[in-house]
């Protein structure tokens, strides 16, 4: 149809629809030189053209908006479209034979001076059991799906108000691409003045600067972020705006729920046990040791913090955790525990200052063992991602040091409070049982859950550097028994000669790397598929549902919840009834793909459990103690994918 | 907490935004001064209207947004209300000469004839200085400024940007609302403060 400086049409991709079937169809605007027609958001000044769509024998999706262009005017700015362009909107076809589809238009073109303009316009495409695509079309739909906003990330975000007329958006995208390559436009046209903003480029990151009314109120989607091959229109979750004083609460929060995750729980046992002995000593005595372990759990966070900000201000991606996917780490882990449970069985006194600091009270330097166990306790804890903590991490990775290092601080304060507490609270004293006879039992069964965390480094030695880890790393054990046994003997030179060979050798063997998922790992059933961003996009193109694992062997609430929910005959009954792809990112050894992947959802730990319902639709993160029911309800219709 | 915060960002802004360089105007701020000559040839300052509601409506008479509510009568009508209960109705053109919509002074007095106007003035601001004071974008682009010469609505007329007049009879008024809730006694606090304008882009120079 002509209309003044534009032409409009009604196109269908498809010359005939196959029944029950989704096809694309779209309007399409073909303007005079110069002329251009609006984007939903049309900047300064102008108007978005507006679709009624009625179909017979059919239904319709929402038009969509293709990627636009900045068009000047003056001092002002529009977001258009010039020659060309199509709306396309997705028409499912019903059972009957023929759909027809009205298309009520109403649209504003403008070149220094405005026209309206409105048409009514009628398209019929028969149905048939096969379709039959329309060879002209086929090239301009193609194009102008390209050019279709994907509501996937496609990168880490990250945005706040620098004052109340300033916005500025940080974006990271993923795959290492190149940020200059990218443009931004506000899809909220009340918040952000469409203007292009300020940018700086920052090495992966860049930086825009909106001039914006912090005032106006929330809309979502904020922006659409485009580059020659990719458009996605984006929401900032609630972590990326979040205010750092509710970040720092939940860092707390996370830190004091650390202390009941079964990673920390062997290492709190040391510390009980030792606060009990300590009771005898007095209320000051026991402050003291609070005080201590505190030190302990702030010094290791801010070193930890530190060594985690400089390697990313090294373009490393890293995340929460990070010092677990080291297998020397690891190894020196597994060594101390298996020695501190050989001491609680008594094959061995503690006596020299090696091994002091690892805890247990002693009469050389009660100090330093308080502030050990604080050490400690926080390399342990790095296996668990208790709730609260993955949006304070992920914080903590985007955020600028000085932020991100109290978020750090505020994990800390929050795993020591409790034993704090303990130590500081008058009634702490009175809580802890009167010291006697039976705590050489208790010392000794403590030995146990040493040994079982033993165990699972070591299997997480075997997960990082291969099978060879079970002789390895068994030597190491061996070697240090045999060392503690010779030093019981009284020839300490030659304890400490083993005690050498041990540190040299033992992170020589830990650093031969092995040749990635080996047929041997155990972390992934058949029934999981290895993460891989290709097969979920392709997977997402066919409308199939998908569930991502982030999981890594270290990370104990991961392997929990694989075993008691993901993994269960039931869940996978479940999954496979809908017709779920399960993927799993395996993030044991340090994997850049897995790193950005995560940073793509504003994490920067593990677990984190991602489902993409059939047909389309937002990603759902789920809680990281998962139980059976929040599994259940994804598919259920109500909340499930179909929607 | 996010409604503190909000309360702090708009209380900021009110007290940044007379400081800074480029103000525009913003709800909460003082409105911009402003001296230009009307169709008569007479000098309208906002000062003249001190302790008086002002309206702040800019038109061009080609526009098809100004002519969906010029042609349905809906400017007129508004116009005609308000300045009976003592507002001050300004209508401003800031087209400059050569563009869209531009009036010479006997012009721009026979359109006022010709739709009849109710406006208490028609402000030709050729130059386009009282248009980016305000941070005018569109036509009608509308503001509405209280007794004490504070800026309490900014944006577009209603909420449709349909340049269709049927759909005038179904749109929420910004304009009227936020007059009515300031006229009130006792005054209630403005519910929308401001809007995305729309409309044609101001034909500045």
């Amino acid at each position: 149809m002509k209309a003044p400086h534009v032409e409009v049409s009604l196109l269908s991709a498809d010359r005939v629809m196959a029944r029950g079937e989704k096809s694309w169809w779209g309007v399409a605007f073909k303007l005079d030189p110069h002329w251009h027609i609006y984007w939903k958001n049309p900047g300064d000044s102008g108007a978005a053209p507006k679709f009624t769509l009625n179909v017979d024998g059919g239904t319709a999706g929402e038009p969509q908006w293709p990627v636009p262009q900045r068009l000047p005017l003056g001092e002002m700015v529009n977001f258009g479209y010039e020659g060309e362009v199509i709306y396309p909107f997705e028409v499912m076809a019903g059972a009957r034979d023929r759909v027809k589809v009205r298309a009520k238009l109403e649209w504003l073109v403008c070149h220094e001076e405005c026209v309206p303009g409105f048409a009514t316009l009628d398209l019929e495409r028969e149905i048939k059991d096969q379709k039959i695509s329309d060879p002209l079309l086929e090239n301009a739909f193609a194009a102008t799906l390209r050019r279709v906003p994907s509501s996937m990330s496609p990168g880490r975000l990250s945005g706040r108000f620098l004052s109340p007329t300033s916005y500025e958006l940080t974006f990271e995208p993923a795959g290492a691409m190149d940020p200059s390559s990218w443009l931004v436009f506000p899809v909220d046209g009340e918040k952000f003045n469409p203007r292009e903003p300020e940018k700086k480029i920052q090495g992966p990151r860049i930086t825009w600067t909106f001039r914006a009314v912090a005032a106006a109120p929330d809309k979502t989607p904020y922006f659409l972020l485009a580059n020659e091959q990719a458009a996605h229109e984006v929401t900032l979750t609630a972590a990326d705006e979040s205010p750092l004083a509710l970040l720092l609460f939940f860092a707390f929060l996370g830190g004091m729920i650390l202390n009941l995750m079964p990673c920390v729980f062997p290492v709190l046992s040391i510390k009980v046990f030792s606060l009990m002995k300590e009771s005898g000593g007095g209320r000051a005595a026991l402050a003291r040791e609070g005080i201590l372990y505190t030190s302990g759990v702030l010094v290791t966070f801010l070193v930890l913090g530190a060594v985690f900000l400089l390697l990313r201000e090294g373009g490393e991606a890293i995340g929460w955790g990070f010092q677990l996917q080291s297998p020397v780490v690891v190894f020196f882990l597994m060594l101390l525990f298996f020695a501190l449970a050989l001491n609680f069985l008594g094959v061995f006194e503690w006596g020299t200052a090696l091994m002091n600091w690892a805890g247990m009270r002693s009469t050389t330097s009660k100090g330093a063992s308080a502030f050990g166990t604080g050490v400690l306790s926080v390399f342990v804890a790095a296996p668990c991602t208790g709730p609260f903590m993955g949006a304070a991490l992920g914080a903590a990775a985007t955020l600028p040091a000085v932020p991100a290092m109290s978020l750090f601080l505020a994990l800390a304060l929050g795993l020591a409070a409790p034993v704090l507490a303990l130590c500081l609270l008058p009634g702490g004293l009175k809580m802890l049982p009167k010291p006697g006879a039976w705590m050489e039992t208790l010392k000794e069964f403590f030995a146990f859950p040493l040994f079982a965390t033993v165990l699972w480094l070591w299997w997480v030695l075997v997960q990082q550097v291969g099978a060879a880890a079970v002789i390895s790393a068994g030597g190491g054990l061996l070697l240090l028994a045999w060392a503690l046994w010779i030093r019981g003997q009284g020839w300490r030179k030659g304890a400490r000669v083993l005690l050498i060979l041990i540190a040299v050798l033992g992170p020589a063997m830990m650093l031969r790397p092995s040749a990635p998922a080996e047929s041997g790992a155990p972390a992934a059933p058949k029934t999981w598929v290895d993460y891989d961003k290709s097969a979920l996009a392709a997977a997402r193109a066919e409308n199939r549902a998908v569930f991502i694992d982030f999981t890594a062997a270290w990370c104990i609430t991961c392997q929990w919840n694989k075993k008691a929910v993901l993994q269960t005959a039931a869940a996978e009954e479940l999954f496979r009834r809908n017709n779920v792809l399960l993927m799993q990112g395996d993030w044991t050894r340090y994997d850049e793909k897995i790193t950005k992947a995560l940073a793509a959802f504003g994490r920067a730990s593990v677990p984190l459990y991602v489902y993409y319902p059939a047909g389309g639709g937002e990603p759902r993160l789920l809680p990281q103690m998962l139980t059976m029911s929040m599994i259940e309800e994804l598919f259920q219709p109500t909340t499930g994918g179909q929607q | 907490m996010m409604k503190t915060m909000k309360f702090a960002m708009v209380a900021m802004m009110a007290l940044a935004l007379p400081l800074a360089a480029r103000a525009e105007a913003v709800p909460g701020s003082p409105a911009p001064a402003f001296d230009v000559k009307d169709a008569n040839g007479k000098n309208v300052k906002l000062a003249d209207f001190a302790g008086k509601w002002v309206v702040l409506e800019w038109t061009n008479k080609d526009c098809p947004y100004v002519k969906k509510h010029y042609n349905s009568g809906n400017m007129q009508k508004l116009q005609e209300t308000y300045r009976g209960k003592g507002v001050a109705w300004l209508t401003v053109l800031s087209s400059a000469k050569g563009k869209q919509g531009y009036l010479d002074p006997a012009s721009a007095l026979k359109q006022t004839k010709e739709v009849k106007s109710n406006a208490t003035a028609f402000l030709l601001d050729e130059n386009g200085a009282m248009g980016k004071a305000y941070g005018a974008k569109t036509t009608p682009h509308m503001y509405v400024i209280d007794p004490k010469g504070v800026v309490v609505y900014a944006g577009a007329i209603d909420d449709n940007d349909s340049s269709d007049p049927s759909v005038i009879a179904k749109s929420k008024n910004y304009v009227a609302m936020a007059l009515d809730a300031g006229m009130s006694t006792p005054a209630k606090p403005v519910q929308t403060a401001t809007s995305k304008p729309y409309g044609c882009a101001v034909k500045y120079q």
